[in-house]
């Protein structure tokens, strides 16, 4: 089984079509999992022209309940809480300061009268899609909530113990948010490479030397694909970035009303390969790609 | 950042669920139209994991100011004191998966970038063997442009990351620059999490960028249904409205039958991505190209609906 990861940095650059139009595309001989772990956004579903129905799991994460009956007031739970959540005064039961709470539950296994107690709170759905050769994963952040990280975690623990050690995948493709931020470190941490998709311009250049700089110190392979490639006549950022990181530019995606309208109405471009044939200039770039990671 | 008490400067807030919709291209165009109107303005990045708002503005880099802030704080393991127990492995001291055992070393492997700095892991070790120290998370900038008003942004150091804290420290590093200004133009960051809540906390008004697309359309929907908790007004802009027509029609009928703002749309216009190449704005790139236009317009709905408010 091989793992892959689909990131870029900037926002828009087309992370999402290239992830799923790969998982859409390998499927056609593989068995493939494709992971949406754009957990604020998720757009995979809406790409491969499917709903969500019922969650498979509701997601909650840990905050502190403190009994006041149990509480003796010692304000150690505040003391060694280091993001502020516990707001203690002296004689007085502490206030939970929900916003600032990480989850770590330090204060409940510190807590010497065991008056912490765990109030798990919703923080996001994950659901379920299962098809013919390509299952999908989704995570989903409630609105609102800060906690897309422990969200992410949840669901990439979910993936493997419920799917990929109990089903035989060739493939899984996961999906990040653009930033190169906490959610998608924890997103990539089981891929064994990353592609990184980017679009030709000042700001792509900018965003891409930031995600590969996490991918090198997260000790991940990466490869570049340069998407709507003829957008804008920029030369030489993106290949400056390429050698800096020693990435290779794997496919520039060239700008193709084809995949505007398929996008819109949501069908993976991949799946019309009859439709467009295989020397279509979107499609043989999908193949080429395909060709590099099967082979 | 907060209420409108600070010389009442009006904070203004783009932003648009999905990322790559145009939001810093809109936020760069109307900075330069409020300015060009007389305003003072003073532009912030908060998108500080891909800051890009300065790279549309020709900023002077001799009067540049920096700040690097230390936000996070992560744990680190004291070789000495450690008894090899592996008790930090076996009950599991730290729940973000940032505590490994090297088998063969019989000792624990911190991975920093997964580290939260709860602090777990030192205050639970029985020999104290792990400490837990603050690091650099994040640098914020402040530049003058060429038009002469201040633009700050804030950007994370890569694996120190704790983007929302970085944006609160960015906005409160711009409150040195705001006086006499009247209007605070913040590009916001993709998503719906943690930065786009610290982004706009505080804001007067919030300009909502979607493109007729199923996916900005989602994106855009969960965004509104942020900043409808926050109570703050908002209106909403279509970019690159021509891309497809059913998606067009979709968002206007959103629009009407929730009664939202609608402050208008901008065509696909190619000089926009060549704006972008260039590195300007595309109100000085090519300010009679339909999407100039067609943002002076916007611009013109935008301080109608401000003057009400």
């Amino acid at each position: 089984m091989k793992t892959i990861g689909v990131s870029g940095g900037k926002g828009g650059t087309g992370k999402t079509f290239v992830a799923v139009n790969l998982a859409v595309g390998l499927s056609r001989d593989y068995k493939v999992l494709l992971i949406d772990a754009d957990v604020d956004n998720p757009n995979c579903s809406i790409l491969l022209g499917e709903s969500l129905d019922e969650p498979v799991k509701m997601v909650t994460c840990f905050f502190p309940k403190i009994d006041e009956e149990k509480c003796i007031k010692c304000g150690k739970c505040s003391r060694i809480c280091r993001f502020h959540a516990l707001f203690y005064i002296e004689e007085k039961v502490p206030m939970l300061v929900e916003p600032l709470c990480k989850s770590c539950t330090l204060c409940q296994r510190i807590c010497p009268s065991k008056a912490i107690e765990a109030d798990e709170k919703e923080i996001g759905e994950l659901f379920f899609k299962k098809g013919g050769n390509m299952d999908l994963l989704v995570g989903r952040l409630r609105t609102g909530s800060a906690k897309s990280t422990p969200l992410i975690m949840q669901m990439m623990e979910y993936a493997n113990d419920e799917l990929i050690s109990k089903k035989d995948y060739d493939f899984v493709i996961v999906d990040t948010s653009p930033g190169a931020h906490c959610d998608v470190e924890h997103a990539l941490s089981e891929v064994e490479r990353v592609i990184c998709v980017t679009e030709p311009t000042p700001l792509g250049k900018h965003d891409l030397d930031r995600i590969l700089q996490l991918c090198k110190i997260v000790g991940k392979d990466a490869d570049i694909i340069i998407n709507r490639s003829d957008m804008a006549d920029y030369k030489g950022g993106i290949e400056e970035i390429s050698e800096k990181f020693g990435s290779k530019i794997i496919s520039r995606i060239p700008l193709s009303r084809d995949v505007m309208e398929t996008y819109a109405r949501g069908i993976p471009i991949m799946s019309k390969m009859e439709t467009y044939g295989e020397n279509h200039e979107v499609i043989k770039e999908f193949i080429h790609v395909i060709g590099g990671i099967t082979g | 950042m907060s209420g409108n008490q600070d010389n009442h400067v009006l904070k203004l807030g783009v932003v648009s669920g999905k990322g790559g919709v145009g939001k810093s291209t809109i936020t760069a165009a109307l900075i330069n139209l409020m300015h060009a109107d007389g305003k003072k303005i003073v532009g912030v990045d908060c998108d500080v994991d891909a800051p890009n708002l300065a790279l549309l503005f020709t900023v002077d880099k001799n009067e540049m100011d920096t700040k690097t802030v230390r936000t996070t704080e992560k744990a680190y393991w004291i070789e000495e004191r450690c008894t090899h127990c592996k008790e930090c492995i076996d009950e599991k001291f730290c729940l973000f998966n940032a505590l490994k055992w090297n088998a063969e070393k019989k000792i624990p492997v911190l991975d920093v970038i997964a580290c939260e700095g709860c602090g777990a892991c030192s205050v639970l070790c029985n020999h104290d063997a792990f400490g837990i120290r603050p690091i650099d998370s994040g640098t914020m900038y402040s530049t003058v442009t060429g038009d002469d008003f201040p633009l700050i942004y804030g950007e994370t150091i890569i694996g120190a990351s704790t983007s929302g804290k970085m944006v609160s420290e960015t906005k409160e590093f711009a409150l040195h620059y705001l006086e006499g200004a009247d209007h605070v133009v913040i590009d916001g960051p993709p998503g719906i999490g943690c930065p786009v809540l610290a982004t706009l906390t505080g804001l007067d008004f919030v300009i909502v960028v979607m493109e007729p697309f199923p996916t900005s359309f989602h994106d855009a929907s969960r965004v509104i249904e942020v900043i409808n908790g926050f109570n703050i007004p908002f209106g909403i802009v279509i970019n690159r409205c021509d891309a497809w027509d059913d998606g067009y029609k979709d968002i206007k009928k959103f629009i009407k039958e929730n009664n939202y703002t609608y402050l208008g749309d901008i065509p696909i216009d190619m000089k926009v991505p060549e704006s972008v190449t260039r590195m300007l704005s595309i109100i000085k790139h090519a300010p009679d190209s339909p999407a100039s236009i067609a943002l002076k317009k916007i611009h013109e709905n935008l301080e109608k609906v401000l003057n009400r408010a």
